[in-house]
Parts: C-alpha cells; sequence; structure tokens
C-alpha cells in the first residue's frame, strides 16, 4: 500500500522539482552576469588611438574605476544611449574608454565631433579582435573595469538612466570604494 | 498516359539537378578558405558545424550568414593553420562566449547532469515499466 502511494506521488514529486530546477534558471539574472569575462582581468589588447594614433594598452584601466564602451557610428542603439554617456562623463565623473568596433576612423571621429565626446580615450578596434577577445556580440556593450583592470560586469544594450541609477552606477560607486 | 509519365519525370529529374545546385552553393561559401591537407578542411568543417552562431543561435557557425559569424569562422580558420589543436581552439571559443558556444558542452562539473540526465530518465523510464509490468504479469495469474 505504502509502495503505491509512492509510486503515485512520485511523478508529482519530479515534475515540481523540474518546474522549481526550470523557475531558477528563468530568474537568475541575465547573461551580463555570467559572461566568462568577469572577475577576470580585461584581456591584454595593443591598439592605436582613434585621435592621434598613439598606441594604447591595458595601462589606461589601472588606478580608476571606468566604463568600456564598445560602440560604433553605424550603430542606432549606441546613439540611443549617447546623451546618457555624456551625462555620466560630465556629471557623474565616471571615466568612460570608448572602443570603436568595426568601424571607419573617419566615420567615428565625424560621429563624435557631431553629437559630442564622452571618452576619456578612444580606441580604434577596426578588425573587432578586441570585441571578440571581449566576448561582444554586437553593440553596445559595456564593462565596468576596476581600478586593477579587473572586469567586474557586463551590460548588453544601450544604458538608460534606470539602468545607470539602479545597476551601473552602485556598484561604480562601491568599486570606487573599495579602492579607497 | 505516356507523355504524362514522362513530363513527371523530367520535373523531378529538373527539381534533383536544381536542389543539387543549391546544396552545393552553401559548401562553396566555405570554398575561401584553402587547406593543404584534406584533415584540416574536415575538422574546420566539424569545428564550425560544432560551434553555435552567438548572433543566430539556431545556427552554426557552418550555415550563418552574421558578421560576427564570417569573423568567427576567419578567427577559426587561421587558428587551425597555424597549428593549433581542437581543443585549443574550443577553449578559445568558450573563454569568450561561455560554453553554451559549443553544440556539446564540456563534460565538467556544471554540466554532468546535462550529459547524465537522459540516461537517468531512461533508467527511471524502464524501471517504472518494468515495475507495471510485473505487477501485470502477477495480476493474470
Amino acid at each position: 500500500m505504502k509502495l503505491k502511494k509512492f509510486a503515485i506521488w512520485l511523478p508529482v514529486v519530479l515534475f515540481a522539482g523540474l518546474v522549481w530546477v526550470l523557475w531558477q534558471g528563468l530568474m537568475s539574472p541575465k547573461t551580463h552576469n555570467t559572461a566568462p569575462q568577469l572577475d577576470k582581468p580585461a584581456p591584454v589588447f595593443h591598439l592605436a588611438d582613434l585621435f592621434d594614433n598613439n598606441s594604447i594598452d591595458n595601462d589606461i584601466f589601472i588606478g580608476q574605476v571606468s566604463l568600456v564602451n564598445f560602440w560604433a557610428s553605424w550603430c542606432a542603439a549606441c546613439h540611443d544611449e549617447h546623451a546618457m554617456l555624456l551625462q555620466i562623463a560630465t556629471q557623474y565623473g565616471v571615466p568612460i574608454i570608448g572602443v570603436n568596433y568595426k568601424d571607419e576612423n573617419a566615420d567615428a571621429k565625424a560621429w563624435l565631433s557631431r553629437f559630442g565626446n564622452p571618452y576619456q580615450y578612444v580606441i580604434s578596434d577596426i578588425k573587432g579582435d578586441m570585441g571578440m577577445d571581449w566576448g561582444v556580440i554586437a553593440v553596445p556593450e559595456t564593462f565596468i573595469v576596476d581600478e586593477l583592470g579587473i572586469i567586474r560586469y557586463k551590460q548588453s544594450g544601450p544604458i538608460n538612466s534606470t539602468l545607470w541609477e539602479e545597476t551601473l552606477w552602485p556598484r561604480i560607486m562601491m568599486l570606487q570604494k573599495e579602492s579607497d | 498516359m505516356a507523355a504524362y509519365h514522362d513530363a513527371a519525370k523530367r520535373i523531378r529529374l529538373i527539381m534533383v539537378v536544381i536542389l543539387s545546385w543549391l546544396s552545393i552553393a552553401t559548401v562553396q561559401a566555405q570554398d575561401k578558405y584553402e587547406f593543404e591537407e584534406r584533415k584540416e578542411e574536415q575538422r574546420f568543417q566539424q569545428l564550425l558545424m560544432s560551434t553555435r552562431c552567438v548572433v543566430c543561435q539556431n545556427q552554426s557557425l557552418a550555415d550563418s550568414n552574421s558578421e560576427l559569424a564570417e569573423d568567427m569562422r576567419n578567427k577559426i580558420y587561421a587558428m587551425l593553420t597555424a597549428g593549433k589543436t581542437d581543443q585549443e581552439i574550443e577553449t578559445y571559443l568558450v573563454e569568450r562566449y561561455g560554453p553554451s558556444i559549443l553544440y556539446e558542452p564540456p563534460v565538467q562539473g556544471s554540466t554532468w547532469f546535462l550529459w547524465l540526465a537522459p540516461i537517468v530518465f531512461l533508467l527511471i523510464g524502464i524501471g517504472v515499466w518494468f515495475v507495471v509490468y510485473n505487477r501485470n504479469l502477477r495480476k493474470k495469474i
């Protein structure tokens, strides 16, 4: 008798367990919190500055908590977040390092002169090699890099004020405190 | 009646020819990659078919037309012809895009359940069937 009861309830229990597992998967943080680059040092790169053509490498990350923003002049969503980036740079004083992804230098410069330049540096990633090292799938994608050059967060898609105030700015403030 | 039969045969023949052209077209898209050894080319095709396109996630790198897929094919080709092993290439991809980029996720701590689950469920199913079968036998006796 007991076995029969068990046998009847077993599928229900298994099903409930399955639902629980799938629910967890659905409710867990989105991919930007499970990107393989998280909590690892920023991939090494040696590329040129968009404006003066000088070499830039990972040294620019050391000593400051920064945003690394992959963008392109051909990217409409990048245009959508541009005003927010300008605000972040000027009002909040957070250094933003731009990576111009698979673009033409001339187009990138023209775009920045037309819409404003929020970037501390702009790196020319014409071939997209740096993008591939950072696991960039589309633009815009923005990373938070701490003062030791470690990638701490990945944000896919354009940054709006809600995302900034609720997710990115609190994390940056916390990282800034860590370095004090 | 005979003429009708011939026409049908002819249409079938034309369709076979057209469809063969179409399938060759897919292969030719990758003819831009040249290999010294047939074995290298096979490894290349195998790697492309076992890697997911991160942009068009229903397609493999062999099928996707997206620009990023093109970049990844170029990278895999460069690594392969530079002498990297399949393992090294897969590790390179997983380091950048995560384990979900491979159709066959690596057998490691976090994925052992994924690999074992089908077998486990099959065994449970067989077990249940066995119990029910025996119970039915006893009832008949």
